[in-house]
């Protein structure tokens, strides 16, 4: 009996260590999300944690690399965030996620070649995102 | 001596500019002043309710018509906005359907401008390179739009699902599928879904003024590093003259 109720504990304890784990592992996640697709170049996922951008799409899989923060901010419920990647293997240099509270259903999702055309506007591909972190 | 010592060391743009100070009042350069006239205007009523709308100054596109090709160049009796040339992604974007040219183009030119007529005639040429150009200064955002079939489905999640692949086969948005489920993010075999006739629309949420750096930056994609010089110029000596008589 007494065997039994220390199987139970340990059970219980490694349940709590791995929802501790889980939920350590949640918190450094930014921003994960799915592509919705549209057109040829709109479909995959970006995962976004507090050092690394993961980004799998028709153009490419981008595995977690890491990032230098552009610019972020909000206003309101609007938010924006802009990401230069530190990698020239993923084809693309900046990636830019913002949210219009207008159009609730999607981030847009914007990638620019350098950090020239992001300051330009000059993005080569938008892609609506369902946010699915929150 | 001397003088043919400064004629050599001209460099390209200045030959360019001399070109263009010759355009002034040469009636070769004004030939296709009312086609853009008309152009333009079709393009400036058909947009005039979206957000924001900045009403297009013909002769903005007739001097781009200038830097893009001129009287001189054989391209300006075919492609005078040189849309559509060799290694140019923008007529095939403006013509997708999915990056807002669909949005963009007046009913009188949809089903009419295809990419055969806009290599050759420059009637077509003119209207998809002014369309491309706006496409390029809109802004945009998107919207998960419900069909006309009202009804909600139900589907059983089967092994290897996702909600792209869900999406896609049942004729709807990943936005739809979230919103009317719970749990949507990790799905399980057997697990049912919710859904009704969805699909993403793209939306003009307003737009970005013309200017000389933008429209060198986005219809001309920073190729010639003198583009919105020469546009500036262009456009400065073509106000000097009077054009080209259209009916009204």
């Amino acid at each position: 009996m007494p065997a039994m109720r220390i199987r139970i504990a340990n059970c219980l304890l490694g349940l709590v260590l791995t929802c501790s784990a889980n939920a350590m592992a949640s918190s450094d996640v930014l921003f994960k999300g799915i592509l919705e697709p549209y057109g040829d170049r709109c479909s995959g996922n970006i995962l976004i944690k507090s050092k690394t951008v993961e980004l799998k799409t028709p153009l490419g899989d981008c595995k977690a690399r890491s990032y230098k923060v552009v610019e972020q901010g909000s206003n309101g419920e609007d938010q924006h965030m802009t990401y230069q990647i530190q990698s020239k293997s993923c084809g693309f240099n900046v990636i830019a996620l913002s949210f219009n509270h207008a159009y609730p259903d999607y981030w847009k999702l914007k990638w620019y070649k350098t950090l020239g055309d992001y300051k330009n506007g000059n993005e080569f591909l938008d892609c609506p995102v369902v946010r699915f972190d929150k | 001596m001397a003088t043919a010592a400064i004629q050599r060391s001209r460099t390209g743009y200045e030959a360019w500019q001399d070109g263009i100070n010759k355009a002034l009042n040469n009636p070769a350069w004004d030939a296709h002043d009312c086609d853009i006239r008309i152009a333009v205007s079709e393009y400036n009523q058909y947009l005039s309710n979206t957000q924001g709308y900045i009403y297009l100054d013909w002769k903005l596109i007739k001097a781009m018509l200038w830097v893009e090709s001129g009287a001189k160049s054989k391209e300006w009796k075919v492609k005078p906005m040189q849309i559509g040339v060799n290694g140019d992604p923008g007529l095939n974007a403006f013509l997708s359907d999915k990056e807002g040219g669909e949005l963009i183009l007046p009913p009188s030119l949809q089903g009419r401008l295809n990419s055969g007529n806009a290599k050759a005639i420059p009637y077509y040429n003119i209207r998809a390179g002014i369309g491309y150009m706006l496409m390029r200064m809109a802004n945009y955002d998107y919207a998960s739009t419900a069909g006309t079939d009202t009804k909600i489905y139900e589907i059983a999640v089967k092994p290897g699902d996702s909600l792209d692949k869900i999406a896609r086969t049942q004729g709807t948005t990943i936005a739809t599928l979230k919103k009317l489920n719970l749990a949507t993010e990790n799905l399980r075999p057997g697990q049912i879904l919710k859904y009704y006739k969805a699909s993403v629309q793209k939306v003009i949420l307003g737009w970005n003024v013309p200017t000389s750096q933008m429209i060198a930056s986005r219809y001309n994609g920073g190729k010639d590093k003198r583009y919105s010089q020469k546009l500036d110029y262009a456009l400065a000596i073509l106000r000097q003259g009077k054009g080209a008589v259209c009916l009204p």
